[in-house]
């Protein structure tokens, strides 16, 4: 910061010791003119530093994809909403509702797209939350302003055809955001009442009812199979290439003969932390590829599809399964002692399963080792459908559709903070807070959801024009050839395909 | 413009002192270093209790902040009554500083137990207890012909809070905290390089001599690092008038890369206007650190002040800081005020309290503020070994409270401290 390129030529007097001193401040660059860009950057940089430096080109992927559209970026900016929420450089964190002591299980990135319907072992479908790669221990309120920004989003980003329904729409931001916390609300209390979990298995909702319908669709026809693999004679194998024609940053790709030969091992001690493993045979491992192009925030870390026999040597019964490298939490070390699971995959799973309804929600997720890599594996299916931004349209694309959709989400985030062992207690000690002042509560985070949002959609902006500046697709950190991954990793890594170019304006 | 100027203008400073000190001392026929390190006395030294018959004898053998050249008397044995040094702050690492001889090797422990207890709204309160470590130091140090080497390994958990991933786990694991080269160019300017302690945090650290009980607020604010990779000159000023420093650094501290090509210089001087008389551990610090961190070159400049008093028996301070630009935010404002006394009212027995105030952002409103005071009472059962009783309280501003969950809270501690 203090240096320039230019500045005053120092006395010769200061001799070697000035030589030393403009040497150390030579070379220096001014940093952006908006702050909050040179904020963003940095604190993306900050977080995402190792996957910078050993694996640029995944990395390049995902700033590319959350460059392309606002929901994504948002999906992608953890670490940003974390620095907004702790440094003081917003008032995201302000509240009179808030209560940082007890910690409550938390979801970690609770937006609407984290939620879908999962099938469970006995065969009945919910609509659950489905992404725990954040979860962990965290005041309440982080999770509801998470979703209450993510609504926001999502009424901003809705009906993207339709200019007048759009506008209908976030009309009706405040009100979409405010129904979240209104069942978040009651189902605080009703948790605080000693009321029994509701497990969300239908709805009248446009939305959640065609995640359901559609799920229940595809997962009859095994569409995933038909889609992801081939079938040569009566032996099914994965498909590699591009596997979507409308994507083509999707991509399976061969793995190296060791990472193939580890994925045995790695598969049987994900079979044993099921909630009821399936006979070892079930998951004999058929096939297996590198996975690019999945995620946001996930985008850059090791992604595997297998394929394995299921039940039978049917190849109809096959299964397919998605391992999924896991990172630390970025939103853990608030309270002693900092962190609260022995390892990252049970963080995960363990989260999950307290997260829904039941928790053999998901049946198959469960987590590993591969090649030394913390992973987690869940069932790959076309039957656990997402809810989706890009589908907030037509029927589904309503203010009352996204209404409802709150009223249901927010109910599951109170669910999950109120469950596990001393929810009970989390409930009543929220909802002590939430009863202060019940009505200024809602529009306290409906007010917050809405502001935030905004800044969100400057914050895209500055995003894309910082990705444009040099190093900008490597948030400014240098080069150094010693970062380069080992080449055992590098291989398991891969080559992802060459990221689209920017788009010129978000 | 303006900050590159002074930079220079410091650096200049410091660079024509050093060498106007240098001629003084040798118009006094101070001895040249070659002479010096062969057993004679340097330049003129601080003065020190060893020359001032009012103070213990043994109180010329505590080790300062930086070498200070040996006299030609025998250095009398120390003993666990000693008494601090006066007019001058201990070393920020203390490890190997102790003892004689070219090449020292030494460590320097804190073993801790902790209880803290969080209260959050509504009187909702949980707690946590735990055995630590949070120093461990194993340090080598030598000394020839004016050169001096310094390497300070340190023992830190190999992941951060709130992480899972890390060496075996979370181990303890060593990193380098220290490890410079320097040379004294001429008797009172030595230069310095490689990963080196800073002026503004050591200098408060070792003027408290409490380290133990809690490192200074502007580095547990995370304002100011202990230590960086970079280059320092250091100038002590003749007759014991305090000492002059500036440095560059990388400016991201010594636990982590460079992240951008932006430099943070630090100058600093801490001056004693009285230097012969009962007035001599009075001093006036000041710093001034001009720097970015990160890769957007987030500014990260800070002025502090103050008052520091550097007796043998009581030690303390008031200092105040502003910074401009905190972790990767360049324009946020922050303000920090602390007071510390440390008294030894007989020998061995160390009483210390300390008031911290930290304003997080001077610029918003509601403010976020904490506001730390913390008492420990110590027993120094040997020369090498103290040990302590700390207990502090945390008390935060609604906004600070909501943006740091945990932050209002008490905590108990229990402290011992080895050093050779």
């Amino acid at each position: 910061m203090l240096g320039r390129r230019h500045g005053p030529p120092l006395p010769a007097a200061l001799g070697a010791f000035g030589s030393v001193i403009a040497g150390a401040l030579a070379g220096c660059e001014p940093s952006p003119a908006d702050a909050r860009e040179a904020q963003i950057v940095a604190v993306l940089a900050a977080a995402d530093e190792p996957y910078i430096r050993a694996r640029p080109a995944l990395s390049a992927g995902k700033y590319t994809r959350m460059a392309q559209g606002l929901f994504d970026f948002y999906r992608g900016t953890v670490p940003l909403f974390r620095s907004d929420m702790r440094t003081g450089s917003t008032t995201l964190a302000v509240s009179r509702f808030d209560l940082d002591v007890p910690l409550v299980p938390s979801i970690g990135d609770p937006h609407p797209e984290n939620f879908g319907a999962l099938r469970a072992l006995d065969g009945t479908l919910a609509i659950e939350p489905n992404d725990f790669d954040t979860a962990d221990l965290a005041p309440y309120l982080w999770d509801v302003r998470r979703l209450a920004v993510g609504l926001a989003l999502a009424a901003l980003t809705s009906n993207p055809d339709d200019a007048e329904a759009r506008r209908n729409v976030v009309d009706a931001r405040r009100a979409i955001v405010r129904s979240a916390v209104v069942g978040y609300r009651a189902s605080v209390e009703a948790a605080a009442r000693g009321e029994a979990p509701v497990r969300v298995t239908e709805s009248t909702n446009p939305i959640l009812a065609s995640v359901i319908r559609r799920s229940e669709r595809d997962h009859a026809r095994r569409r995933e199979l038909t889609e992801l693999t081939v079938l040569d004679g009566d032996r099914r194998a994965l498909r590699r290439g591009p596997i979507d024609p409308e994507d083509p940053q999707r991509v399976y790709a061969d793995l190296p003969p060791f990472a193939l030969a580890a994925l045995p091992e790695a598969i049987e001690r994900w079979r044993r932390t099921l909630v009821a493993p399936p006979p070892p045979e079930h998951v004999r491992l058929l096939d297996a590829a590198r996975v690019f192009g999945s995620g946001v925030a996930s985008w850059p870390r090791a992604r595997v599809i297998l394929l394995v026999r299921g039940p039978s040597d049917d190849p109809d019964d096959d299964l397919l399964l998605e391992l999924k490298e896991l990172g630390d939490s970025m939103i853990g070390g608030l309270l002693p002692p900092g962190v609260h699971r022995d390892n990252v995959g049970e963080r995960v799973v363990r989260s999950a399963r307290l997260a829904w309804a039941r928790p053999d929600a998901e049946p198959f997720w469960g987590w590993t080792t591969w090649l030394g890599l913390p992973c987690q594996i869940r069932l790959e299916s076309e039957g656990h459908k997402g809810v989706r931004a890009a589908r907030m349209e037509g029927e589904e694309g309503t203010a009352d559709a996204l209404t409802k959709l709150g009223v249901v989400l927010g109910g599951v985030v109170a669910r999950v903070h109120a469950s596990g062992p001393g929810g009970a207690e989390n409930a009543r000690a929220i909802y002590a807070r939430i009863a202060t002042d019940p009505e200024g509560f809602l529009d306290e985070q409906a007010d917050v959801g809405v502001a935030y949002a905004e800044l969100v959609v400057a914050d895209h902006a500055r995003f894309a024009r910082a990705l444009r500046r040099p190093d900008g697709l490597r948030l400014g950190i240098p080069f150094d050839r010693n970062d380069s991954a080992r080449p055992d990793v590098a291989a398991v890594l891969g080559v992802p395909p060459a990221p689209p170019p920017l788009p010129s304006s978000p | 413009m303006i900050r590159l100027s002074l930079a220079s203008a410091l650096a200049l400073f410091v660079f024509v002192l050093g060498a106007r000190a240098a001629a003084a001392a040798d118009d006094g026929n101070a001895p040249s270093s070659a002479t010096r390190l062969a057993g004679d006395a340097g330049p003129e030294p601080p003065v020190t209790a060893a020359t001032e018959p009012t103070q213990p004898a043994a109180e010329a053998t505590q080790p300062a902040a930086e070498p200070v050249p040996r006299t030609a008397e025998p250095a009398p044995r120390p003993t666990a009554e000693d008494g601090a040094p006066i007019g001058h702050a201990a070393p920020p690492t203390e490890a190997a500083t102790h003892g004689a001889g070219p090449v020292r090797a030494g460590l320097e422990v804190f073993a801790q137990y902790s209880y803290r207890n969080l209260v959050g709204p509504g009187n909702n309160q949980t707690w946590f207890h735990a055995f630590d470590v949070p120093r461990a130091h194993a340090a080598l140090e030598g000394e020839l012909d004016g050169a001096r080497g310094r390497v300070v390994l340190e023992a830190t958990r190999s992941a951060s809070e709130g992480s899972l991933l890390g060496v075996a786990g979370d181990s303890l694991v060593l990193r380098i905290r220290e490890a410079y080269g320097a040379y004294r160019v001429v008797a009172p300017l030595e230069l310095s390089a490689g990963v080196i302690p800073t002026l503004t945090v050591p200098n408060l650290d070792g003027t408290w001599m409490l380290r133990p009980v809690a490192p200074s607020a502007l580095e547990a604010s995370g304002l100011m690092s202990a230590a960086d990779l970079g280059a320092k000159a250091r100038v002590d000023l003749p007759r014991g008038f305090g000492w002059l420093a500036a440095a560059a650094y990388n400016g991201d501290g010594y636990t982590n890369r460079e992240l951008n090509r932006g430099k943070t210089f630090e100058g600093a001087a801490e001056v004693h206007p009285l230097p012969n008389g009962a007035l001599r551990p009075l001093g006036v610090f000041g710093s001034y650190v001009a720097g970015s961190t990160g890769t957007s070159l987030a500014r990260a400049d800070r002025v502090t002040g103050g008052l520091v008093w550097q007796g043998s028996r009581v030690r303390g301070g008031a200092y105040f800081t502003h910074a401009w630009g905190v972790a990767q935010l360049g324009t946020q404002r922050a303000m920090l005020a602390s007071a510390f006394v440390r008294v030894e009212p007989v020998p061995r027995l160390l009483l210390g309290a300390r008031a911290d105030h930290t304003i997080r952002d001077s610029a918003v409103s509601p403010t976020g503020a904490f506001t730390t005071v913390l008492g420990s009472v110590g027993y120094r059962v040997a020369l090498p070994v103290e040990t302590f009783l700390a207990l502090s309280r945390s008390i935060p501003t609604a906004r600070a409270q909501s943006e740091v969950p945990g932050s209002n809270a008490w905590e108990l501690r229990a402290i011992v401290r080895v050093v050779f």
